[in-house]
């Protein structure tokens, strides 16, 4: 069933999301635009040691859209999005100065439990990192720790079948996942980070490790996901960002430049800077 | 990758102002092949013509693929976007020059005192149009843009003195009708190429601030 | 075909000749080490070769007798030793290498600690039986046991077991662990379900390793107190003991040359433990750098 059957260059049978059964302890907000924005950062910044990778960043990040950032390599946009799930943590010497607000909670405050926080707010990494397990147990490992109560043979097929992994591994579920290629492994990763049905997703340049047509596949994955998830993406190929985001923010050496609309970033910046990083002065 | 962009960029520029002055040169004739009744020239004119057709296409073609191949954004997206439009403008500029080169080959304008006096003082306001909106095009500038659109309601009342005298005296002398009807066409040429220069002149105005002005009053 | 002339001189059959005149160096300097190894064998092959007989195995030490003497005992003391040496030191060694590995924060006390196993891994083996007799012996009480036998050698080879789980242990690539953390897991959940399970062929290969030498061990032995004679097999860990090297030792101390046969074939049987433990080592390590996909 292709309604954007006219595109000659990839085949689309993806199929559509089928509605997941989310229960409502796990969801803040029942509203499809809830006013408050999901992640939201006031004078944010990182240091490690006495560099200091992010400066002072105050950004919004609205439900339910994908949300690029993007810049040169070194401007920070990774230690950004690993504070958004307090990933930071796991940097030796890395401190945080500012807020970071999940859902109106400021989420560095003393006495906030990260692991609680990352139930909430998954993440895929740059390159694919499976565990050296079965393709059901990668998938099922994490509600399972988390007390999962329900058919765990339904999460995972329901995870496998959002992420479009379903039906090129439903005959080998306790196979290896080494078994599978790179763009099959990043798709098992990301159905293993939706399995936990969390209310954001974090995106650290998820398909530079990939080649063009499993990238492709995954930004189908990430245009169908927003429809449910929020998410935040890293990426240093700004066609993808304009592509598949519907705003962008644009950092640069450790500063928040420009964030807005996708569509207006990419035709009328309002920075100088942002236009010559986007169209390829430098950077 | 970037850097040979840019000079094809630059070149792409570059080609479309040769092609603007060219248009400018054939407007320019014409309006004096007009005035001075001069056949040669108006026969110059159209060989012109057809070199701004070839480039046309020629240009169109290269926007085409610089836009395909190298996916531009921002500021180089917006330049392509208006080199496109530019492109057309200028060849219906070119296309009225020649048609008011052809009226020139047959109208002996001076037969017509006072549409003449009109003709006269239309042309060169057109070419000033013309003239300030190549400028703008070719250093971005808003404010020679805003000089095309003080001119324009110049050229609509001449054109429309135009019409009302031809209305007027037309009846009057028969055997001057044609004369009559060549002179109405040049001026519906000369204010259609008025029309195109304030569409460049919008053109540059949405390049330099990504606004789009067309189909609003320019105050 | 000729490279182009004038700027450079290469001399390429200079350079193969010189490579293969030290690529044949090497390979007759390591053929030596194995030409000694492979004459030894020989040696206590031919020497030890009648006297392994199935009752050299199931028969006690015999001072007065050789023909009737047997290993049985030294047998059953070692491996007495052994499982009272895996039992200790697995998991007090992998404990302590998930603990310094896993948990405890990088800084001076963690390198400090670091330091001293390093250094602990290289004492002499005398040394630790001086440290066993002292504190197990006497300071325990345990007399001269299996107990304290075991105990001992499991001192000796905790540092071993220690660098070589902790090797396997930072052998696992931390995008696991972040993969783990990134789901919600605490870091013992992280730990327990995915980095140990994928550490464990590396923590078997140190363990083995460790074993092996810690069976061919008869000097902190001997100062602990073993027996040299033993006439009857350990039927608990408070028992007296002996072992297999310091049975040979007991044999080739006699002057007789009957012993010496005897001492010979004593050598074939640990060598017998020995290479197939070291092979088996081997053999995981090998499988596993195979297998692992990271």
């Amino acid at each position: 069933m292709n309604e954007v059957s006219d595109q000659p260059r990839r085949e689309r049978n993806v199929p559509p999301i089928p509605a997941m059964q989310v229960p409502a302890s796990r969801r803040q907000t029942s509203e499809p635009h809830p006013p408050e924005p999901v992640l939201r950062t006031e004078n944010l910044t990182i240091q490690y040691g006495r560099f200091a990778a992010v400066k002072n960043v105050t950004m919004e990040v609205s439900a339910r859209r994908v949300t690029a950032i993007i810049g040169p390599s070194g401007c920070g946009k990774s230690t950004l999005l690993r504070a958004m799930n307090r990933m930071n943590d796991f940097v030796t010497g890395a401190s945080v100065e500012g807020r970071l607000f999940y859902c109106g909670e400021d989420i560095y405050r003393a006495g906030f439990d990260p692991v609680e926080l990352r139930l909430r707010i998954g993440m895929v990494f740059q390159k694919p990192n499976p565990f050296p397990k079965s393709i059901f147990k990668n998938v099922a490992w994490g509600p399972a720790i988390n007390g999962f109560r329900g058919s765990i043979e339904e999460l995972v097929e329901q995870a496998l079948r959002q992420a479009a992994l379903w039906d090129e591994v439903k005959d080998k579920l306790h196979d290896s996942a080494y078994a599978l290629s790179g763009g099959q492994q990043q798709r098992l990763c990301i159905a293993r980070a939706i399995a936990m049905q969390p209310d954001v997703l974090l995106m650290d340049e998820p398909c530079s490790a990939l080649d063009p047509i499993a990238t492709a596949r995954i930004e189908d994955l990430i245009d169908q996901l927003k429809s449910q998830y929020t998410v935040v993406l890293v990426t240093h190929n700004m066609q993808q960002a304009a592509r598949v985001s519907d705003r962008t923010a644009f950092m640069y050496m450790g500063e928040l430049i420009e964030v807005g609309d996708t569509a207006v970033i990419f035709t009328m910046p309002g920075e100088q800077r942002t236009q010559d990083y986007i169209t390829g002065r430098f950077g | 990758m970037t850097a040979h962009f840019v000079d094809l960029l630059d070149d792409l520029r570059r080609r479309s102002l040769r092609m603007a002055s060219l248009v400018e040169d054939m407007l320019h004739e014409s309006c004096e092949a007009l005035l001075e009744a001069n056949a040669g020239l108006a026969r110059r004119i159209l060989e012109r013509d057809r070199d701004v057709d070839t480039e046309e296409v020629a240009v169109e073609a290269e926007v085409i693929r610089l836009l395909a191949l190298y996916q531009p954004v921002g500021f180089d997206l917006r330049l392509l976007c208006t080199v496109l439009k530019v492109n057309n403008d200028l060849e219906r500029i070119a296309d009225c020059a020649v048609n008011v080169a052809e009226r020139a080959r047959h109208l002996d304008a001076r037969a017509l005192t006072s549409l003449y006096k009109d003709l006269e003082q239309m042309g060169p306001i057109v070419k000033n149009m013309l003239r300030n909106a190549v400028k703008a095009f070719g250093e971005a500038s808003v404010d020679d843009a805003q000089r095309v659109f003080h001119d324009e309601d110049a050229v609509d009342a001449l054109y429309g003195q135009i019409i009302r005298r031809v209305v007027a005296d037309a009846p009057a002398s028969p055997a001057l009708v044609a004369a009559f009807l060549d002179a109405l066409s040049v001026a519906k040429n000369l204010e259609r190429i008025a029309d195109h220069a304030t569409n460049i002149a919008e053109d540059v105005v949405y390049l330099c601030t990504g606004k789009i002005v067309r189909h609003h009053s320019n105050a | 075909m000729s490279v182009a002339p004038g700027i450079f001189v290469p001399r390429l059959q200079r350079r193969r000749r010189i490579g293969t005149a030290v690529a044949t160096m090497c390979a007759l300097l390591s053929l030596i080490g194995v030409l000694f190894l492979g004459v030894l064998l020989v040696r206590i092959g031919k020497e030890g070769w009648e006297s392994l007989t199935p009752t050299f195995l199931t028969n006690f030490p015999s001072v007065l007798n050789p023909e009737q003497a047997g290993i049985k005992s030294a047998l059953w003391g070692t491996l007495w030793l052994t499982l009272v040496t895996v039992v200790v030191s697995l998991p007090v060694g992998v404990a302590a290498a998930v603990y310094l590995e896993e948990f405890a924060r990088p800084g001076r006390l963690r390198w400090f600690i670091h330091i001293n196993i390093s250094n602990l891994a290289g004492v002499p083996s005398i040394v630790y039986g001086i440290l066993g007799l002292a504190m197990f012996v006497r300071w325990l009480h345990l007399g001269r046991s299996v107990l304290a036998g075991g105990l001992t050698l499991a001192l000796l080879v905790l540092p071993v077991v220690i660098i070589a789980s902790r090797e396997a242990l930072a052998g696992v690539p931390k995008s696991i662990r972040l993969a783990a953390y990134a789901l919600g897991a605490t870091r013992w959940q992280t730990v327990w379900s995915h980095v140990l399970p994928a550490a464990l062929p590396g923590i078997m290969t140190g363990v083995i390793l460790a074993l092996s030498r810690a069976i061919g061990e008869a000097a902190p032995l001997l100062i602990l107190g073993a027996l040299t004679y033993v006439a009857f097999v350990p039927s608990g860990p408070m028992d007296a003991f002996t072992a297999l090297p310091l049975q040979i030792y007991d044999w080739i101390d006699r002057p007789q040359p009957e012993f010496h046969r005897l001492a010979a074939a004593g050598i074939i049987l640990l060598l017998g433990i020995l290479l197939p433990m070291n092979a088996v080592a081997i053999g995981v390590r090998a499988w596993h750098q195979r297998k692992k996909a990271w």
